[in-house]
């Protein structure tokens, strides 16, 4: 896959114009004149500072709150119930091989992808609509992947977008048209940049991760990363790999495990329903949760709440604004371009 | 002998305000671009400029001094006042969605639309930029000032005084839109 984000980078140049030096002149005028009013004199040193003793405190109460008291040499991991949920997971996932395909069938991998989206203001409160409603909305995408059991043959993807929730009418130029396209390719290659890995290459993809997890976690960590990284990385890491669907059972069991090992992982929930799917969530601090099945070890999909998002009819209680359901499953028909609908490409 | 760094700029205006100016030599060209780029209007740029420096002037003492470069901050309080531009914006959405319905793509503000028309329509950069708007707020802030901005994690946090591990997750949800419309794209081209 293209680097989204080079390619976007690229655009910066079409966005900029020529530096306008009269309209700095004058901001900088503007400025000047307000540094010379005269105005009581503040004293020195009353930049912010650091309380680290403070900080100290604060931190150890948190971890108290998360039950991450380290005993005796036992290094930090995850809280009990996070560790029992996952531990399950990982015993029952052994026994879940990847799905087989026959010859002329097809692997489908769909993942349903909710996001809650809001129009906010300076003061980052809800814009109001011409309706009187606030500009929120959740727009819906599904995207499906038909992988035939013979690479060379034709493979099949559907995307589909739709707003899925408007709560002011003027929120439908944000949540986007709807969309439904429909794409053939053999050998999985849609693009120059677009293609994907035959479910044959997968060991071979994931034959240099090692599954004792201790040296699993140690490797994901040690993948170039970005700053303030570590575990936030580690546990978004994971949340990748298993969201993919591609790892085999070996490793999906270690990657259970190594999210155990991870501080500050919690189970948020035991009973999490996504989409009809009922299971535990496990999250790090603003980092989302990872939603799995503690008895078969099945991984479910992700979510992400936000407390400060207004609250509308619409969306629950706990205010989940991002969502991801992820399906893998062996069928024996991949959809046939049709003449209305969707659009074929 | 070397600079005074942006931090001891900002502890100089205590004692003397008129050392802050310096503070907008370094830096309102950074602020500027940022601004242009979002709002797409110089004159609506310079008075973000003017603001977003007023402000930081007036809550300077917020400043964390671990920090010794002020452009992260500085970009974030642009961040709160380019919000603004959108309040205006909103009294008028209804001639917004017309505007909408008409380039086909959902313009944000008028950075995004003027955007488009500087891009050929069919480029995947229109395609791109077309994503822009179906982020949320929070997103599409994170996503600038990572791609064009180049603020690095840590940064961003800064500017918008939000945890590193939520500038990750907003940015790798406006990732997978950009990869979405990306993919769309490159059908389209090649198919």
């Amino acid at each position: 896959m293209m680097d989204e984000i080079e390619a976007f980078r690229q655009l910066r140049d079409h966005a900029t114009p020529p530096a306008d030096e009269v309209g700095l002149a004058r901001a900088r005028e503007q400025l000047t004149r307000q540094l010379s009013v005269p105005r009581p004199r503040l004293r020195r040193g009353h930049l912010r500072r650091r309380v680290v003793a403070v900080t100290g405190l604060v931190a150890a109460a948190s971890a108290v709150t998360l039950g991450l008291v380290t005993v005796g040499n036992e290094p930090p991991r995850a809280d009990a119930a996070a560790v029992t949920a996952l531990t399950s997971a990982s015993d029952h996932v052994l026994d879940v091989p990847l799905p087989v395909t026959a010859p002329g069938q097809y692997l489908l991998r769909r993942q349903v992808q909710v996001t809650w989206g809001s129009a906010g203001d300076a003061n980052r409160a809800v814009v109001t609509g011409s309706d009187g409603e606030p500009v929120v909305w959740a727009t819906e995408r599904t995207n499906e992947v038909w992988i035939p059991h013979d690479p060379t043959d034709e493979w099949v993807v559907r995307e589909r977008s739709r707003p899925s929730h408007l709560v002011s009418k003027d929120a439908a130029a944000l949540a986007g048209p709807t969309e439904d396209d429909l794409w053939k390719a053999p050998n999985g290659i849609f693009g120059p940049h677009w293609r994907y890995a035959h479910p044959t290459t997968y060991e071979r993809r994931y034959a240099d991760h090692p599954r004792d997890p201790e040296d699993l976690l140690a490797f994901i960590e040690s993948r170039p990363s970005v700053a303030g990284g570590g575990d936030a990385v580690a546990f978004g890491d994971i949340g990748d790999i298993l969201r993919e669907g591609a790892a085999p059972a070996d490793l999906r069991a270690a990657l259970y495990q190594a999210l155990a090992l991870i501080p500050r992982v919690t189970l948020v929930s035991d009973s999490v329903n996504l989409a009809g799917q009922a299971g535990v969530a496990i999250g790090y601090p603003d980092e989302g949760q990872l939603i799995f099945d503690p008895q078969s070890g099945a991984f479910i999909g992700e979510r992400d709440v936000s407390p400060d998002f207004p609250a509308v009819p619409g969306l629950g209680k706990d205010k989940v604004t991002f969502s991801t359901v992820v399906t893998i499953r062996v069928v024996d028909t991949a959809p046939v371009a049709d003449a209305s609908t969707p659009r074929a490409h | 002998m070397s600079l005074p760094r942006d931090v001891d700029v900002i502890r100089a205006s205590f004692e003397t305000p008129a050392a802050f100016a310096e503070l907008f030599d370094r830096h309102a060209r950074a602020v500027q671009g940022y601004a242009v780029r979002r709002s797409g209007s110089s004159s609506a740029a310079d008075d973000i400029v003017a603001q977003t420096f007023l402000t930081a002037f007036e809550k300077r003492h917020t400043f964390d001094p671990a920090n010794p470069d002020a452009r992260p901050w500085l970009l974030g309080i642009a961040t709160n006042h380019l919000r603004s531009l959108r309040r205006a914006e909103a009294r008028s959405w209804g001639l917004f969605n017309r505007a909408v319905a008409a380039l086909d793509s959902a313009p944000d503000d008028g950075g995004v639309g003027r955007l488009l028309d500087r891009l050929d329509a069919q480029s995947s950069g229109a395609a791109l930029v077309a994503v822009l708007p179906t982020l949320s707020d929070g997103d599409r802030d994170v996503l600038l000032l990572f791609a064009w901005e180049d603020l690095s994690y840590a940064e961003i946090a800064q500017a918008l005084d939000i945890p590193v591990g939520t500038v990750r997750s907003r940015l790798n949800r406006a990732r997978r839109l950009l990869q979405f419309a990306l993919r769309r794209f490159e059908q389209e081209e090649t198919g």
